[in-house]
């Protein structure tokens, strides 16, 4: 009696111990990491946790991945300090989220790894061309977007109408002389034509105004990003420099302007980003949207884009890859691309997310989903990018501040290849 | 024989209790200033870039013979020195004349003495920001205020021959609220009978100034200028919030070329050689004011 309950205790116990692994390896699934740059204290951080929670429900089983939300703190505090740390550190998560313009350094230092082989062509086609264009270093695809950003030209209706001047539609924009005329008919003593936002010294400076250097068909840097001679000093980069120093000394743009001018009256027109709308909800304005310029008859039409995207990390092990590979299909899927828009009011980063949002096909939205899917390109993929951006800020503090355009560029084109030259 | 044996173990003893006192300084000192400023000088014989950090190799000095080529780096260097020079004097005085101001017995004068402190509790973000609007040459305060005097405008930030004085004013403004304070506490100190006794010899309220007020300050002062030297040898947080290290370069410094070139070009290694170069800038002068004040303490 004894003898046969050991032998059957015994076999159970084997019986347990030969299904258990089985049954373990069905029902634990691979555990991914991931880290996004905003809190649940924004509604973009609350899509991302909600986002993320869906993703294990319907991957249960399969896949499980766990989000760590960390805030930024200015412009290389939080988040970025953190994601350096975990550079040196071999501490990466296995999906994190980086700038659109900081791609190139990551993949350049190997933190990300290219993601081609995870998606069909059909599949990437859906995406803003600008999405592939800012995720893309040295022909491979490293990051996609959940969503992107555009520049457009608001102006104010009223003012419009009672200068006789028609606005520009979203296929046919208006050149920089065009802009120039209208701006000197809108100027007042207590209104300026347009607000350009000539005091930033930051990234929007470039972000605004490169879509004019590349309508020109011309670029600012080389396509190793190793020199700037020849592209930042070039021609197209002269014109618009002058162009805007024109605008500044005419008036019909402040180089220090005021808060919210163009929201409260004192301007009539408004270059500025995807974000304004959400802005001008909260003034009594009466405003529309015209494409951004380009400029002149002959330039073909540019427009700014990017934003943040999502990237799969050098630390994600190969048995885990087709998992993060999913995880990165979920965050960028036209779903919630399109719940981002409702979320901080970005628009999407594809076309099938454009087309399920109504205000995207009317106007004033419509010029950004036009720009963006038809004449948007990214900033420079390169690894001296922040350089780049530094020196085309400073370039115009500089000739705003009485420095000659030539001189002020041949100074820029100096300092970019000097910073850049090493490691 | 037991005697000395006895007081040495005495002294061990207490020697222990010392040092456990001092031992959580000790290692902070060593983790949050020592470690980072040995790594700092490690660091700047390399080409370490923060994302490459298995890239890192030596590369003997040539960090710091690229530092000699480079206009801006030098240029901060001029900046920074200015900077010093012109906000130290005026940023004393500020301290010293606010505090002979409040230093009286009147109805309400701890509303004055809140009000010239309160700059220094503002973070300095939201104060640089603040005056960027006065600064603003269309529609701010300073221009209308000036305007209304038949004086201006000024460009002020925009301008490169004036830039870095408005940030000096500004930084003046915000510091020296808590200079008033120590000068404050050293002008109660000084006895009462000394005033007195002179006003008997009949010495008018300058020369009780000059003869009794200035002397009786003296260690505070040089506390408050090092103090101001130190902390003004760090700016950043003004030229970043409002001019961007411009324009034309006229307000960049130390250690905002530094943080640029550490942080937002990753690039470390050159970055540590401008802090070593920074530190022993610092260093040097502070030695050099020790000595000035060592001796005229002798006096």
């Amino acid at each position: 009696m004894k003898k046969r309950m050991m032998s059957i205790m015994m076999t159970l116990t084997m019986a347990a111990t030969l299904t258990m692994p089985a049954a373990v390896s069905a029902a634990e699934p691979v555990e991914l990491t991931m880290w996004v740059h905003e809190t649940d204290a924004s509604e973009e951080g609350k899509l991302y946790a909600a986002l993320a929670e869906e993703f294990n429900t319907q991957y249960e089983g399969q896949y499980h991945v766990t989000l760590s939300q960390i805030a930024r703190s200015g412009d290389a505090g939080g988040y970025d300090d953190k994601i350096n740390a975990a550079i040196s550190n071999g501490g990466l998560p296995d999906v994190f989220t980086v700038d659109g313009v900081t791609v190139a350094q990551y993949a350049d230092a190997e933190a990300i790894v290219p993601i081609n082989e995870y998606f069909t062509e059909e599949e990437l086609a859906d995406f803003n061309p600008s999405i592939i264009q800012q995720g893309t270093y040295e022909d491979q695809l490293y990051t996609l977007g959940i969503m992107d950003s555009s520049v457009g030209l608001y102006y104010n209706k009223d003012m419009f109408e009672a200068a006789g001047i028609t606005p520009a539609t979203a296929e046919d924009p208006w050149t920089l002389a065009e802009l120039q005329d209208a701006a000197a008919k809108l100027t007042t003593d207590d209104c300026f034509g347009i607000n350009m936002h000539l005091d930033a010294k930051d990234e929007s400076v470039i972000y605004f105004f490169l879509p004019l250097i590349y309508s020109q068909g011309a670029n600012v840097i080389d396509e190793d990003g190793e020199t700037a001679d020849g592209f930042l000093n070039g021609d197209a980069v002269k014109n618009v420099f002058n162009w805007i120093k024109e605008m500044a000394d005419n008036g019909y743009a402040s180089a220090t302007p005021a808060e919210n001018s163009f929201e409260l009256g004192n301007a009539a027109m408004d270059l500025t980003g995807s974000w304004e709308p959400g802005n001008l909800a909260k003034f009594d304005i009466n405003w529309g949207l015209m494409p951004m310029p380009v400029y002149d008859e002959n330039s073909t039409p540019a427009s700014a884009c990017g934003s943040w995207t999502f990237a799969m990390s050098s630390n994600c092990t190969d048995e885990k890859k087709e998992g993060a590979a999913e995880l990165l299909r979920f965050m960028t899927s036209t779903d919630a691309s399109a719940r981002m828009y409702q979320a901080n009011a970005m628009p999407p980063s594809r076309a099938t997310a454009f087309d399920s949002i109504e205000a995207f096909g009317e106007e004033p939205l419509s010029v950004f989903s036009y720009q963006l899917q038809n004449t948007a390109q990214a900033r420079p993929v390169s690894i001296n990018y922040a350089i780049l951006s530094n020196q085309f800020a400073t370039t115009l503090q500089n000739i705003l501040t009485g420095m000659d355009v030539e001189e002020a560029l041949e100074q820029a084109v100096e300092q970019y290849n000097f910073q850049a030259d090493i490691y | 024989m037991s005697t000395a044996a006895k007081r040495k173990k005495k002294m061990t003893k207490e020697n222990w209790t010392g040092l456990a006192f001092i031992a959580p300084a000790v290692l902070l000192l060593f983790v949050f200033l020592f470690i980072p400023f040995l790594l700092t000088v490690g660091y700047s014989f390399t080409n370490y870039n923060i994302l490459k950090p298995d890239k890192m190799q030596f590369v003997g000095v040539a960090n710091f013979l690229r530092l000699t080529k480079d206009t801006v780096f030098l240029k901060s260097i001029i900046n920074t020195f200015v900077f010093v020079i012109l906000v130290v004097p005026l940023q004393v005085c500020l301290g010293l004349g606010l505090a002979l101001l409040i230093n009286r017995k009147l109805k309400g004068i701890s509303i004055y003495r809140l009000a010239f402190f309160a700059p220094t509790v503002l973070s300095l973000v939201v104060v640089s920001i603040l005056w960027t609007y006065i600064y603003n040459p269309n529609n701010g305060l300073l221009n209308s205020l000036l305007g209304s005097l038949g004086i201006g405008p000024f460009k002020f930030l925009n301008d490169p021959s004036t830039a870095m004085v408005c940030i000096v004013i500004l930084s003046a403004w915000q510091g020296c609220g808590f200079q008033m304070m120590i000068f404050l506490s050293g002008l109660q100190d000084i006895p009462a009978y000394l005033y007195e006794a002179a006003a008997v010899d009949g010495a008018r309220k300058w020369h009780q100034f000059w003869h009794i007020t200035i002397p009786g300050l003296k260690n505070i002062s040089v506390f408050v200028s090092l103090n101001i030297v130190v902390s003004a040898f760090q700016l950043i947080i003004q030229p970043m919030m409002m001019t961007g290290g411009g324009p034309q370069n006229s307000t960049m410094t130390i250690v905002y070329e530094i943080y640029q070139t550490g942080f937002k070009y990753n690039k470390m290694g050159y970055g540590s050689a401008m802090a070593l170069i920074f530190t022993l800038l610092v260093l040097i002068l502070t030695l050099i004011q020790n000595k000035i004040t060592s001796k005229s303490n002798e006096d």
